[in-house]
Protein backbone atom coordinates (compact mmCIF):
# COMPACT_ATOMS: atom_id res chain seq x y z
CA UNK A 1 0.00 0.00 0.00
CA UNK A 2 2.99 2.10 0.69
CA UNK A 3 3.60 2.78 -3.30
CA UNK A 4 -0.23 4.18 -3.89
CA UNK A 5 1.13 7.18 -5.07
CA UNK A 6 2.99 6.15 -7.72
CA UNK A 7 0.09 3.69 -8.44
CA UNK A 8 -2.54 6.12 -10.34
CA UNK A 9 -4.82 4.47 -12.85
CA UNK A 10 -2.89 3.24 -15.76
CA UNK A 11 -4.33 6.34 -18.52
CA UNK A 12 -6.34 4.96 -21.94
CA UNK A 13 -3.01 4.36 -23.86
CA UNK A 14 -1.09 2.10 -22.57
CA UNK A 15 -4.16 -0.16 -23.64
CA UNK A 16 -3.13 -3.86 -22.74
CA UNK A 17 -4.11 -6.63 -25.45
CA UNK A 18 -2.86 -9.55 -23.61
CA UNK A 19 -5.21 -8.30 -20.89
CA UNK A 20 -8.16 -7.64 -23.29
CA UNK A 21 -7.70 -11.03 -24.17
CA UNK A 22 -7.83 -12.63 -21.29
CA UNK A 23 -10.80 -10.81 -19.80
CA UNK A 24 -12.78 -12.03 -23.62
CA UNK A 25 -11.67 -15.70 -22.68
CA UNK A 26 -12.72 -15.43 -19.05
CA UNK A 27 -16.24 -13.66 -19.59
CA UNK A 28 -16.70 -16.32 -22.52
CA UNK A 29 -16.44 -19.56 -19.77
CA UNK A 30 -18.04 -17.67 -17.04
CA UNK A 31 -21.19 -17.05 -19.48
CA UNK A 32 -20.84 -20.63 -20.32
CA UNK A 33 -20.70 -21.56 -16.42
CA UNK A 34 -23.86 -19.34 -15.83
CA UNK A 35 -25.63 -21.53 -18.97
CA UNK A 36 -24.49 -24.49 -16.82
CA UNK A 37 -25.86 -23.63 -13.47
CA UNK A 38 -29.29 -23.26 -15.29
CA UNK A 39 -29.46 -26.16 -17.14
CA UNK A 40 -33.35 -26.32 -17.42
CA UNK A 41 -34.08 -23.07 -18.29
CA UNK A 42 -30.70 -23.13 -21.02
CA UNK A 43 -31.72 -26.43 -22.40
CA UNK A 44 -35.79 -25.04 -22.79
CA UNK A 45 -34.37 -21.98 -24.69
CA UNK A 46 -31.65 -23.74 -26.98
CA UNK A 47 -34.37 -26.68 -27.81
CA UNK A 48 -36.62 -23.58 -29.10
CA UNK A 49 -34.27 -21.79 -30.62
CA UNK A 50 -33.50 -25.48 -32.15
CA UNK A 51 -36.37 -26.44 -33.47
CA UNK A 52 -37.19 -23.02 -35.17
CA UNK A 53 -34.04 -23.98 -36.89
CA UNK A 54 -34.51 -26.98 -37.98
CA UNK A 55 -37.26 -25.88 -39.86
CA UNK A 56 -36.07 -23.75 -42.72
CA UNK A 57 -32.75 -25.95 -42.53
CA UNK A 58 -34.78 -29.74 -43.18
CA UNK A 59 -36.50 -27.94 -45.86
CA UNK A 60 -33.48 -26.72 -47.61
CA UNK A 61 -31.84 -29.97 -47.15
CA UNK A 62 -35.15 -31.67 -48.96
CA UNK A 63 -34.82 -29.23 -51.72
CA UNK A 64 -31.36 -30.33 -52.22
CA UNK A 65 -32.32 -33.68 -52.16
CA UNK A 66 -34.67 -33.44 -54.88
CA UNK A 67 -32.18 -31.54 -56.83
CA UNK A 68 -29.84 -34.04 -56.23
CA UNK A 69 -32.78 -36.49 -57.99
CA UNK A 70 -33.63 -34.33 -60.42
CA UNK A 71 -29.70 -33.96 -61.46
CA UNK A 72 -29.51 -37.70 -61.62
CA UNK A 73 -31.57 -38.03 -64.58
CA UNK A 74 -30.33 -36.62 -68.03
CA UNK A 75 -32.86 -34.38 -69.59
CA UNK A 76 -34.57 -35.73 -73.02
CA UNK A 77 -37.65 -36.03 -74.70
CA UNK A 78 -37.99 -39.77 -75.01
CA UNK A 79 -41.52 -40.82 -75.00
CA UNK A 80 -43.94 -43.85 -74.64
CA UNK A 81 -46.23 -44.89 -76.79
CA UNK A 82 -49.29 -46.80 -75.39
CA UNK A 83 -50.59 -48.89 -78.15
CA UNK A 84 -54.38 -49.70 -78.41
CA UNK A 85 -54.66 -52.87 -76.25
CA UNK A 86 -56.58 -54.68 -79.35
CA UNK A 87 -53.12 -54.29 -81.21
CA UNK A 88 -51.74 -57.94 -81.65
CA UNK A 89 -47.98 -58.46 -81.28
CA UNK A 90 -47.31 -57.76 -85.20
CA UNK A 91 -49.64 -55.18 -85.37
CA UNK A 92 -47.47 -53.46 -83.51
CA UNK A 93 -43.89 -54.67 -84.46
CA UNK A 94 -45.38 -52.65 -87.99
CA UNK A 95 -46.07 -49.93 -85.97
CA UNK A 96 -42.69 -49.95 -84.81
CA UNK A 97 -41.10 -50.38 -88.13
CA UNK A 98 -42.72 -47.31 -89.60
CA UNK A 99 -41.92 -45.41 -86.56
CA UNK A 100 -38.48 -46.11 -86.89
CA UNK A 101 -38.67 -44.71 -90.11
CA UNK A 102 -39.91 -41.69 -89.51
CA UNK A 103 -37.63 -38.79 -89.92
CA UNK A 104 -37.88 -37.10 -86.52
CA UNK A 105 -37.42 -40.19 -84.27
CA UNK A 106 -34.04 -41.57 -83.91
CA UNK A 107 -34.81 -44.69 -82.00
CA UNK A 108 -38.06 -47.11 -81.74
CA UNK A 109 -37.96 -50.06 -79.67
CA UNK A 110 -41.34 -52.30 -78.84
CA UNK A 111 -41.77 -53.70 -75.85
CA UNK A 112 -43.79 -56.65 -76.01
CA UNK A 113 -46.67 -56.42 -72.85
CA UNK A 114 -45.91 -60.02 -72.22
CA UNK A 115 -42.23 -59.22 -71.41
CA UNK A 116 -43.32 -56.25 -69.61
CA UNK A 117 -45.62 -58.39 -67.20
CA UNK A 118 -43.22 -60.71 -66.44
CA UNK A 119 -40.74 -57.89 -65.71
CA UNK A 120 -42.77 -55.97 -63.71
CA UNK A 121 -44.00 -59.61 -61.31
CA UNK A 122 -40.40 -60.15 -61.06
CA UNK A 123 -39.38 -56.41 -59.38
CA UNK A 124 -42.45 -54.85 -57.96
CA UNK A 125 -43.38 -57.85 -55.17
CA UNK A 126 -46.79 -57.75 -56.44
CA UNK A 127 -46.26 -61.08 -57.58
CA UNK A 128 -49.40 -62.85 -56.22
CA UNK A 129 -51.65 -59.95 -56.80
CA UNK A 130 -50.55 -60.07 -60.50
CA UNK A 131 -51.19 -63.95 -60.48
CA UNK A 132 -54.80 -63.24 -59.77
CA UNK A 133 -55.71 -61.48 -62.94
CA UNK A 134 -56.78 -63.18 -65.98
CA UNK A 135 -55.55 -60.85 -68.46
CA UNK A 136 -52.51 -58.96 -69.45
CA UNK A 137 -54.08 -55.66 -68.48
CA UNK A 138 -50.80 -53.92 -69.94
CA UNK A 139 -50.94 -53.01 -73.79
CA UNK A 140 -47.98 -52.78 -75.89
CA UNK A 141 -45.60 -50.04 -75.94
CA UNK A 142 -43.14 -48.37 -78.03
CA UNK A 143 -40.33 -46.43 -76.76
CA UNK A 144 -39.06 -43.26 -79.00
CA UNK A 145 -36.57 -41.22 -78.82
CA UNK A 146 -37.03 -38.11 -80.74
CA UNK A 147 -34.00 -36.85 -83.47
CA UNK A 148 -34.16 -33.43 -81.92
CA UNK A 149 -34.19 -31.28 -78.74
CA UNK A 150 -36.83 -28.51 -80.07
CA UNK A 151 -39.30 -28.46 -77.94
CA UNK A 152 -41.83 -27.01 -80.78
CA UNK A 153 -40.48 -30.45 -82.98
CA UNK A 154 -41.36 -32.54 -80.11
CA UNK A 155 -45.04 -31.25 -79.73
CA UNK A 156 -45.68 -31.43 -83.48
CA UNK A 157 -44.40 -35.19 -83.47
CA UNK A 158 -46.69 -36.04 -80.28
CA UNK A 159 -49.21 -34.28 -82.09
CA UNK A 160 -49.25 -36.32 -85.08
CA UNK A 161 -48.41 -39.82 -83.27
CA UNK A 162 -51.50 -39.11 -81.26
CA UNK A 163 -53.44 -38.83 -84.56
CA UNK A 164 -52.57 -42.70 -85.29
CA UNK A 165 -55.47 -45.04 -84.84
CA UNK A 166 -53.71 -47.80 -83.40
CA UNK A 167 -51.95 -45.28 -80.40
CA UNK A 168 -53.74 -44.60 -77.23
CA UNK A 169 -51.83 -42.39 -75.53
CA UNK A 170 -48.13 -40.85 -75.99
CA UNK A 171 -46.48 -39.77 -72.79
CA UNK A 172 -43.11 -37.78 -72.17
CA UNK A 173 -41.36 -39.75 -69.82
CA UNK A 174 -39.69 -36.77 -68.29
CA UNK A 175 -42.83 -34.91 -67.93
CA UNK A 176 -42.66 -34.88 -64.09
CA UNK A 177 -39.15 -33.90 -64.40
CA UNK A 178 -39.45 -30.52 -65.72
CA UNK A 179 -42.66 -29.94 -63.50
CA UNK A 180 -40.25 -31.18 -60.26
CA UNK A 181 -37.93 -28.49 -61.64
CA UNK A 182 -40.68 -25.62 -61.61
CA UNK A 183 -42.00 -26.98 -58.18
CA UNK A 184 -37.96 -26.97 -56.99
CA UNK A 185 -38.11 -23.17 -57.59
CA UNK A 186 -41.04 -22.36 -56.20
CA UNK A 187 -40.01 -24.56 -52.95
CA UNK A 188 -36.78 -22.64 -52.90
CA UNK A 189 -38.21 -18.95 -52.79
CA UNK A 190 -40.64 -20.32 -49.96
CA UNK A 191 -37.90 -21.39 -47.75
CA UNK A 192 -35.50 -18.17 -47.99
CA UNK A 193 -38.91 -16.81 -47.04
CA UNK A 194 -39.44 -19.50 -43.80
CA UNK A 195 -35.60 -18.97 -43.25
CA UNK A 196 -36.04 -15.18 -42.83
CA UNK A 197 -38.89 -15.13 -40.71
CA UNK A 198 -37.82 -18.31 -38.25
CA UNK A 199 -34.29 -16.00 -38.10
CA UNK A 200 -36.74 -13.28 -36.73
CA UNK A 201 -38.55 -15.46 -34.18
CA UNK A 202 -35.25 -17.23 -33.19
CA UNK A 203 -33.68 -13.29 -32.75
CA UNK A 204 -36.83 -12.38 -30.79
CA UNK A 205 -36.48 -15.69 -28.70
CA UNK A 206 -32.88 -14.90 -28.03
CA UNK A 207 -33.06 -11.58 -27.16
CA UNK A 208 -36.45 -11.78 -24.45
CA UNK A 209 -34.45 -14.50 -23.15
CA UNK A 210 -30.73 -11.75 -22.46
CA UNK A 211 -33.19 -9.37 -21.43
CA UNK A 212 -34.70 -11.45 -18.77
CA UNK A 213 -31.22 -11.87 -17.95
CA UNK A 214 -30.59 -8.20 -17.41
CA UNK A 215 -33.38 -7.71 -15.84
CA UNK A 216 -32.35 -10.73 -12.71
CA UNK A 217 -28.67 -9.39 -13.16
CA UNK A 218 -29.40 -5.66 -12.52
CA UNK A 219 -28.28 -4.94 -9.37
CA UNK A 220 -24.81 -6.23 -10.86
CA UNK A 221 -24.79 -4.49 -13.74
CA UNK A 222 -25.38 -1.08 -11.25
CA UNK A 223 -22.35 -1.97 -9.31
CA UNK A 224 -19.98 -2.66 -11.98
CA UNK A 225 -20.70 0.37 -13.19
CA UNK A 226 -20.52 2.45 -10.08
CA UNK A 227 -16.79 1.00 -9.73
CA UNK A 228 -16.31 2.20 -13.20
CA UNK A 229 -17.12 -0.67 -15.94
CA UNK A 230 -17.12 0.72 -19.26
CA UNK A 231 -20.64 -0.78 -21.67
CA UNK A 232 -17.99 -3.12 -23.51
CA UNK A 233 -17.22 -4.58 -20.61
CA UNK A 234 -20.98 -5.02 -19.21
CA UNK A 235 -22.33 -6.02 -22.31
CA UNK A 236 -19.76 -8.80 -23.07
CA UNK A 237 -21.05 -11.60 -20.73
CA UNK A 238 -24.19 -11.00 -22.54
CA UNK A 239 -23.17 -10.90 -26.14
CA UNK A 240 -21.49 -14.45 -24.79
CA UNK A 241 -24.50 -15.60 -23.85
CA UNK A 242 -26.27 -15.29 -26.87
CA UNK A 243 -22.97 -16.80 -28.56
CA UNK A 244 -23.70 -19.80 -26.50
CA UNK A 245 -27.64 -19.90 -27.15
CA UNK A 246 -26.87 -19.38 -30.93
CA UNK A 247 -23.98 -22.21 -30.87
CA UNK A 248 -25.85 -24.49 -29.11
CA UNK A 249 -29.09 -24.00 -30.97
CA UNK A 250 -27.42 -24.20 -34.28
CA UNK A 251 -25.49 -27.35 -33.66
CA UNK A 252 -28.59 -29.17 -32.31
CA UNK A 253 -30.72 -27.64 -35.07
CA UNK A 254 -28.07 -29.92 -37.11
CA UNK A 255 -28.50 -32.68 -35.54
CA UNK A 256 -32.19 -32.92 -35.63
CA UNK A 257 -32.07 -32.42 -39.30
CA UNK A 258 -29.47 -35.42 -39.56
CA UNK A 259 -31.81 -37.68 -37.30
CA UNK A 260 -35.04 -37.11 -39.34
CA UNK A 261 -32.76 -37.34 -42.30
CA UNK A 262 -31.39 -41.07 -40.83
CA UNK A 263 -35.50 -41.98 -39.49
CA UNK A 264 -36.71 -41.74 -43.44
CA UNK A 265 -33.67 -42.54 -45.24
CA UNK A 266 -34.17 -46.06 -45.09
CA UNK A 267 -38.17 -46.20 -46.23
CA UNK A 268 -36.86 -43.83 -49.03
CA UNK A 269 -34.19 -45.88 -50.13
CA UNK A 270 -37.04 -49.25 -50.43
CA UNK A 271 -38.75 -47.39 -52.25
CA UNK A 272 -36.22 -46.00 -54.85
CA UNK A 273 -35.77 -49.63 -55.50
CA UNK A 274 -38.93 -50.25 -56.24
CA UNK A 275 -38.41 -47.62 -59.34
CA UNK A 276 -34.87 -49.35 -59.66
CA UNK A 277 -33.19 -46.31 -58.49
CA UNK A 278 -29.88 -46.25 -56.15
CA UNK A 279 -31.19 -42.90 -54.88
CA UNK A 280 -30.60 -42.41 -51.11
CA UNK A 281 -31.55 -39.30 -48.93
CA UNK A 282 -28.56 -36.90 -48.47
CA UNK A 283 -27.53 -35.67 -44.74
CA UNK A 284 -26.95 -31.61 -44.38
CA UNK A 285 -23.49 -31.39 -45.71
CA UNK A 286 -20.57 -30.26 -43.50
CA UNK A 287 -20.09 -27.25 -45.27
CA UNK A 288 -23.97 -26.41 -45.04
CA UNK A 289 -24.20 -27.27 -41.19
CA UNK A 290 -21.34 -25.15 -40.61
CA UNK A 291 -22.99 -22.31 -42.49
CA UNK A 292 -26.26 -23.03 -40.65
CA UNK A 293 -24.60 -22.96 -37.33
CA UNK A 294 -22.35 -19.49 -37.91
CA UNK A 295 -25.85 -18.37 -39.22
CA UNK A 296 -27.47 -19.29 -35.81
CA UNK A 297 -24.78 -17.45 -34.02
CA UNK A 298 -25.03 -14.08 -35.65
CA UNK A 299 -28.54 -14.42 -34.79
CA UNK A 300 -27.63 -14.92 -31.30
CA UNK A 301 -25.40 -12.09 -31.34
CA UNK A 302 -26.78 -9.72 -32.92
CA UNK A 303 -30.37 -10.02 -30.54
CA UNK A 304 -28.36 -9.76 -27.40
CA UNK A 305 -26.38 -6.85 -28.99
CA UNK A 306 -29.34 -4.86 -29.57
CA UNK A 307 -30.70 -5.63 -26.23
CA UNK A 308 -28.45 -4.99 -24.08
CA UNK A 309 -27.27 -1.83 -25.93
CA UNK A 310 -30.57 -0.29 -25.75
CA UNK A 311 -30.43 -1.27 -21.69
CA UNK A 312 -27.25 0.61 -20.97
CA UNK A 313 -28.26 3.73 -23.44
CA UNK A 314 -31.12 4.13 -21.25
CA UNK A 315 -29.32 3.70 -18.15
CA UNK A 316 -26.73 6.52 -19.48
CA UNK A 317 -29.35 8.89 -19.90
CA UNK B 1 -6.97 17.49 -6.59
CA UNK B 2 -10.38 18.56 -6.55
CA UNK B 3 -12.00 22.37 -6.46
CA UNK B 4 -15.74 22.91 -6.82
CA UNK B 5 -16.35 26.08 -8.62
CA UNK B 6 -20.10 27.61 -8.03
CA UNK B 7 -21.98 24.03 -8.45
CA UNK B 8 -25.26 23.69 -8.36
CA UNK B 9 -26.99 20.67 -9.32
CA UNK B 10 -31.31 20.67 -9.48
CA UNK B 11 -32.61 16.89 -10.09
CA UNK B 12 -35.05 16.72 -12.31
CA UNK B 13 -38.00 16.67 -9.91
CA UNK B 14 -37.11 20.14 -9.38
CA UNK B 15 -35.65 19.91 -5.69
CA UNK B 16 -32.24 21.85 -5.95
CA UNK B 17 -29.94 19.88 -3.95
CA UNK B 18 -26.83 22.41 -3.95
CA UNK B 19 -26.82 25.64 -4.48
CA UNK B 20 -23.77 27.81 -5.17
CA UNK B 21 -20.93 25.63 -3.59
CA UNK B 22 -17.29 25.99 -4.21
CA UNK B 23 -14.69 24.67 -2.24
CA UNK B 24 -11.20 22.92 -2.68
CA UNK B 25 -9.38 20.20 -1.34
CA UNK B 26 -5.61 19.51 -1.63
CA UNK B 27 -3.73 15.85 -2.61
CA UNK B 28 -3.44 14.31 0.15
CA UNK B 29 -5.63 16.21 2.13
CA UNK B 30 -8.15 14.49 4.56
CA UNK B 31 -12.13 16.32 5.09
CA UNK B 32 -15.71 15.43 6.86
CA UNK B 33 -18.60 16.73 4.82
CA UNK B 34 -21.92 16.47 7.19
CA UNK B 35 -25.33 18.79 7.71
CA UNK B 36 -28.76 17.64 8.21
CA UNK B 37 -30.40 14.58 6.85
CA UNK B 38 -31.30 15.82 2.90
CA UNK B 39 -28.71 18.89 3.09
CA UNK B 40 -27.07 17.46 -0.43
CA UNK B 41 -23.70 15.42 1.57
CA UNK B 42 -24.77 11.99 -1.12
CA UNK B 43 -25.16 14.72 -3.84
CA UNK B 44 -21.97 16.27 -3.08
CA UNK B 45 -20.11 12.98 -3.70
CA UNK B 46 -22.33 11.64 -6.58
CA UNK B 47 -20.81 14.41 -8.69
CA UNK B 48 -17.65 13.59 -7.98
CA UNK B 49 -18.03 10.12 -8.63
CA UNK B 50 -19.80 11.11 -12.21
CA UNK B 51 -22.83 9.36 -10.79
CA UNK B 52 -24.52 12.98 -11.18
CA UNK B 53 -23.82 15.97 -13.47
CA UNK B 54 -24.01 19.32 -12.22
CA UNK B 55 -26.51 21.93 -13.46
CA UNK B 56 -24.23 24.58 -13.06
CA UNK B 57 -20.30 25.16 -12.24
CA UNK B 58 -17.43 23.18 -12.97
CA UNK B 59 -16.28 20.06 -10.35
CA UNK B 60 -12.71 19.51 -11.47
CA UNK B 61 -10.40 16.38 -10.72
CA UNK B 62 -6.84 16.58 -11.55
CA UNK B 63 -7.76 20.19 -13.29
CA UNK B 64 -10.57 18.61 -15.79
CA UNK B 65 -13.99 19.40 -15.66
CA UNK B 66 -15.84 16.08 -14.53
CA UNK B 67 -19.01 17.87 -15.15
CA UNK B 68 -18.69 17.89 -18.88
CA UNK B 69 -16.68 14.74 -19.82
CA UNK B 70 -18.45 12.11 -22.59
CA UNK B 71 -19.87 9.63 -21.14
CA UNK B 72 -17.55 6.55 -22.47
CA UNK B 73 -14.21 8.77 -20.40
CA UNK B 74 -16.92 8.71 -17.37
CA UNK B 75 -16.00 4.39 -16.06
CA UNK B 76 -12.12 6.04 -16.24
CA UNK B 77 -12.95 9.07 -13.85
CA UNK B 78 -14.24 6.66 -11.69
CA UNK B 79 -11.72 4.03 -11.60
CA UNK B 80 -9.32 7.11 -10.25
CA UNK B 81 -11.98 7.09 -7.47
CA UNK B 82 -12.39 4.48 -4.71
CA UNK B 83 -16.47 5.12 -3.59
CA UNK B 84 -17.74 3.63 -0.19
CA UNK B 85 -21.64 3.69 0.06
CA UNK B 86 -23.76 4.16 2.35
CA UNK B 87 -25.70 1.42 1.57
CA UNK B 88 -22.99 -0.76 0.74
CA UNK B 89 -23.97 -1.97 -3.08
CA UNK B 90 -22.56 -5.70 -2.89
CA UNK B 91 -23.05 -8.14 -4.62
CA UNK B 92 -24.53 -10.75 -2.67
CA UNK B 93 -24.46 -14.10 -5.16
CA UNK B 94 -20.52 -13.14 -4.93
CA UNK B 95 -18.33 -14.44 -2.51
CA UNK B 96 -16.44 -11.66 -0.28
CA UNK B 97 -13.31 -12.59 -2.96
CA UNK B 98 -14.83 -11.65 -5.88
CA UNK B 99 -16.56 -8.48 -4.72
CA UNK B 100 -13.21 -6.79 -3.74
CA UNK B 101 -11.72 -8.42 -6.70
CA UNK B 102 -14.75 -6.55 -9.00
CA UNK B 103 -12.23 -3.34 -9.83
CA UNK B 104 -8.75 -5.29 -10.58
CA UNK B 105 -11.26 -7.71 -13.05
CA UNK B 106 -12.70 -4.51 -14.85
CA UNK B 107 -9.41 -3.29 -15.29
CA UNK B 108 -8.08 -6.35 -16.40
CA UNK B 109 -5.27 -7.59 -13.91
CA UNK B 110 -3.41 -10.62 -14.19
CA UNK B 111 -5.46 -13.79 -12.04
CA UNK B 112 -2.25 -13.44 -9.44
CA UNK B 113 -1.87 -9.82 -9.38
CA UNK B 114 -5.89 -9.81 -8.19
CA UNK B 115 -5.39 -12.75 -5.63
CA UNK B 116 -2.00 -10.58 -4.07
CA UNK B 117 -4.02 -7.70 -4.15
CA UNK B 118 -7.15 -8.65 -2.78
CA UNK B 119 -5.81 -10.41 0.10
CA UNK B 120 -3.45 -7.14 0.99
CA UNK B 121 -7.04 -5.39 0.91
CA UNK B 122 -8.81 -7.78 2.70
CA UNK B 123 -6.02 -7.94 5.27
CA UNK B 124 -6.01 -4.13 5.76
CA UNK B 125 -9.62 -3.87 6.77
CA UNK B 126 -8.84 -7.21 8.96
CA UNK B 127 -11.03 -9.39 7.05
CA UNK B 128 -8.20 -11.83 6.24
CA UNK B 129 -9.49 -15.61 6.01
CA UNK B 130 -13.30 -14.83 5.11
CA UNK B 131 -12.39 -14.71 1.47
CA UNK B 132 -15.31 -17.93 0.31
CA UNK B 133 -17.82 -16.23 2.26
CA UNK B 134 -20.92 -14.83 1.13
CA UNK B 135 -22.02 -11.01 2.40
CA UNK B 136 -25.05 -11.42 4.06
CA UNK B 137 -23.12 -14.17 6.32
CA UNK B 138 -21.19 -11.35 7.91
CA UNK B 139 -22.12 -8.65 10.31
CA UNK B 140 -23.12 -5.13 8.59
CA UNK B 141 -19.71 -3.67 9.72
CA UNK B 142 -17.25 -6.45 8.42
CA UNK B 143 -20.24 -5.81 4.91
CA UNK B 144 -18.87 -1.98 5.54
CA UNK B 145 -15.24 -3.10 5.40
CA UNK B 146 -15.93 -5.41 2.08
CA UNK B 147 -16.44 -1.91 0.33
CA UNK B 148 -14.15 -0.16 2.15
CA UNK B 149 -11.70 -3.06 0.60
CA UNK B 150 -13.10 -3.02 -2.58
CA UNK B 151 -13.03 1.15 -2.81
CA UNK B 152 -9.04 0.40 -2.22
CA UNK B 153 -8.05 -2.48 -4.02
CA UNK B 154 -7.47 -0.59 -7.12
CA UNK B 155 -5.00 1.82 -4.82
CA UNK B 156 -7.35 5.13 -6.10
CA UNK B 157 -5.43 8.75 -5.39
CA UNK B 158 -9.01 9.15 -3.55
CA UNK B 159 -11.44 7.69 -1.56
CA UNK B 160 -15.00 9.32 -1.31
CA UNK B 161 -17.46 7.68 1.59
CA UNK B 162 -20.79 8.11 2.26
CA UNK B 163 -22.01 7.63 5.35
CA UNK B 164 -19.51 4.88 6.29
CA UNK B 165 -19.95 4.88 9.75
CA UNK B 166 -24.06 4.95 9.44
CA UNK B 167 -25.76 2.35 11.73
CA UNK B 168 -22.44 0.74 13.72
CA UNK B 169 -21.56 1.39 17.28
CA UNK B 170 -18.75 4.19 18.44
CA UNK B 171 -16.19 1.31 19.07
CA UNK B 172 -17.19 -0.02 15.72
CA UNK B 173 -17.01 3.73 13.86
CA UNK B 174 -13.72 4.41 15.74
CA UNK B 175 -12.09 1.52 13.63
CA UNK B 176 -13.33 2.40 10.90
CA UNK B 177 -12.35 6.20 11.15
CA UNK B 178 -8.89 4.69 11.84
CA UNK B 179 -8.85 2.53 8.91
CA UNK B 180 -9.59 6.13 6.58
CA UNK B 181 -6.84 8.28 8.45
CA UNK B 182 -4.01 4.93 7.49
CA UNK B 183 -5.17 5.15 3.87
CA UNK B 184 -4.79 9.29 4.07
CA UNK B 185 -1.51 8.78 5.79
CA UNK B 186 -0.26 6.81 2.73
CA UNK B 187 -0.85 9.77 0.46
CA UNK B 188 -4.71 9.55 -0.47
CA UNK B 189 -7.37 12.14 -0.72
CA UNK B 190 -9.97 11.16 1.49
CA UNK B 191 -13.54 12.80 1.79
CA UNK B 192 -16.15 11.22 4.54
CA UNK B 193 -19.40 12.49 4.70
CA UNK B 194 -20.59 11.77 7.89
CA UNK B 195 -23.60 12.77 10.95
CA UNK B 196 -21.46 12.06 13.28
CA UNK B 197 -20.50 15.31 14.35
CA UNK B 198 -19.40 14.55 17.90
CA UNK B 199 -16.92 12.04 16.83
CA UNK B 200 -15.41 13.98 13.39
CA UNK B 201 -14.84 17.08 16.12
CA UNK B 202 -12.74 14.38 18.20
CA UNK B 203 -10.66 13.58 14.76
CA UNK B 204 -9.70 17.25 14.45
CA UNK B 205 -10.02 17.08 10.36
CA UNK B 206 -11.22 20.15 8.47
CA UNK B 207 -15.00 19.92 8.19
CA UNK B 208 -17.38 21.63 5.09
CA UNK B 209 -20.94 21.83 6.32
CA UNK B 210 -24.05 21.95 4.46
CA UNK B 211 -27.74 23.07 5.07
CA UNK B 212 -29.84 23.05 2.81
CA UNK B 213 -27.60 22.73 -0.21
CA UNK B 214 -25.29 25.49 0.57
CA UNK B 215 -21.62 25.35 2.26
CA UNK B 216 -22.48 27.22 5.67
CA UNK B 217 -18.86 26.03 6.67
CA UNK B 218 -15.72 25.11 5.48
CA UNK B 219 -13.10 25.10 7.86
CA UNK B 220 -10.54 22.85 10.04
N1 LIG C 1 -32.42 11.21 -7.45
C1 LIG C 1 -33.02 12.27 -6.88
N2 LIG C 1 -34.06 12.86 -7.49
C2 LIG C 1 -34.65 13.93 -6.96
N3 LIG C 1 -34.28 14.49 -5.81
C3 LIG C 1 -33.25 13.95 -5.13
C4 LIG C 1 -32.57 12.81 -5.65
N4 LIG C 1 -31.56 12.49 -4.78
C5 LIG C 1 -31.65 13.40 -3.80
N5 LIG C 1 -32.62 14.29 -3.99
C6 LIG C 1 -32.98 15.40 -3.15
O1 LIG C 1 -31.82 16.20 -3.00
C7 LIG C 1 -31.68 16.64 -1.66
C8 LIG C 1 -30.32 16.21 -1.11
O2 LIG C 1 -30.26 14.80 -1.04
P1 LIG C 1 -28.98 14.03 -0.52
O3 LIG C 1 -29.24 12.60 -0.71
O4 LIG C 1 -27.81 14.59 -1.22
O5 LIG C 1 -28.94 14.40 1.00
P2 LIG C 1 -27.97 13.85 2.15
O6 LIG C 1 -27.32 15.02 2.73
O7 LIG C 1 -27.12 12.77 1.61
O8 LIG C 1 -29.02 13.22 3.15
P3 LIG C 1 -28.84 11.96 4.15
O9 LIG C 1 -28.00 12.43 5.28
O10 LIG C 1 -30.22 11.65 4.57
O11 LIG C 1 -28.21 10.88 3.34
C9 LIG C 1 -32.84 16.06 -0.89
O12 LIG C 1 -33.81 17.04 -0.77
C10 LIG C 1 -33.35 14.94 -1.77
O13 LIG C 1 -34.74 14.83 -1.65
MG1 LIG D 1 -26.92 10.66 1.92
Amino acid sequence: MARRRSNIQRPLASFNVSAYFRIHLRTLFSSLGRFSRAPFNSMMTVSVIAITLSLPAGLLVSINNLQALSGQVDLNHNMSIFLQPSLTLTQAEVLSHQLQANDLISQATLIDKQAALDEFRQHSGFNLAIGMLEDNPLPHVIQVSPNTDNQTAVKALIAELEQHAGIQLVQMDLAWLERLNGFLQIAQRAASLITALLGLAVLLIISNTIRLELQNRRDEIDITRLVGATPAFIMRPFIYSGFWHGLFGGVLACLLVNLSIWLIDSPTSSLANLYNSSFSLQNMSFYHAILWVIFAISLGITGSWVVVRRYLTELER
Amino acid sequence: MLQFINVSKRYPGGSEALKNVSFEIQQGEMAFLTGHSGAGKSTLLKLIAVLERSSQGQVMLDSQNIGRIPQRLVPYTRRKIGMIFQDHRLLHNHTVFDNVALPLIIAGHQQHEIKRRVRAALDKVGLSGKERRYPITLSGGEQQRIGIARAVVNRPPMILADEPTGNLDPQLSAEIMQLFEQFNQVGVTVLIASHDVPLIKRMGYRMLELSQGELVQNHG
